[in-house]
């Protein structure tokens, strides 16, 4: 997938970068609000809202320190590289932007994410799914189109220099989803005084 | 359960005291700011967990 991001001279690898993280922020920003209607239908009280976001971000945060093991929603699969030949590549950039954003069509990177789907269902309506997972999909894209054109590796190393960070982006889920947690409890305690 | 309490038990202790001063401090911006402070945090947590898939490349 990287490989299509940095084909071609530099035009051509800028609107692929442009049409990469609108698609998968677009992308996300749609799942976001999927996901809200959703749990609209539920019909939960505000209270409520906030015990469940906290109690999946205790959940999946244990599950990040390695504490317990819990089912990912992902597919598992790598984007179908079939696509590179299928379609035109202004097309290619723009469907592995979407199919990425969401984060489940592939492989979920950290247990942490499962917080913020939670998040992004429950904390509000429609409207605040999708500021959630569209940042996500915009960040996720930017990321990854701001490393695979990075001058200062061989193209094959780039993304590897993620993967080699990993302790790092562990850490920093860790704070993160735990952080939402005690921001939900907290939030949801000042709720009931 | 006591599968739970031996996988709780192999974490070091120094990952449970971080998880422990991260939960407080998110407790204690959702009892100040209450519920537009855990959507703000969630906003950023977005953000930094789009950061953290290049661990999945």
């Amino acid at each position: 997938m990287v490989g299509t991001l940095v084909e071609g001279p530099g035009v051509r690898r800028a609107a692929s970068a442009v049409l990469h993280v609108a698609a998968s922020a677009v992308s996300g920003a749609i799942g976001g609000l999927a996901l809200a209607i959703a749990a609209g239908l539920l019909r939960l009280s505000a209270p409520a809202r906030l015990g469940a976001v906290g109690a999946i971000a205790v959940l999946y945060g244990a599950m990040e320190v390695g504490a317990v093991s819990l089912p990912l929603p992902q597919s598992g699969r790598q984007v179908p590289s079939s696509w590179r030949y299928r379609f035109p590549h202004p097309v290619t950039v723009t469907l592995y932007g979407g199919l990425l954003a969401s984060g489940i069509g592939t492989r979920v990177a950290s247990a942490g994410y499962v917080a913020i789907l939670g998040a992004g269902a429950l904390l509000g309506g429609p409207a605040l799914g999708a500021a959630v997972l569209g940042t996500y999909g915009l960040c996720r894209a930017l990321a990854v189109v701001i490393v695979a054109n990075a001058r200062d590796r061989d193209p094959d190393s780039r993304m590897l220099w993620g993967f080699e960070l990993a302790p790092l982006w562990r850490f920093l889920s860790i704070v993160q989803t735990f952080g939402l947690a005690g921001a939900a409890m907290g939030a949801l305690m000042a709720a009931a005084r | 359960m006591s599968m739970v309490a031996a996988s709780v038990r192999r974490v070091s202790p120094r990952l449970w005291s971080v998880v422990g001063v991260a939960a407080a401090a998110g407790a204690l911006g959702g009892a100040l700011g209450t519920r537009g402070f855990v959507v703000g945090f969630a906003v950023v947590a977005a953000a930094t967990q789009g950061l953290i898939s290049l661990a999945s490349p």
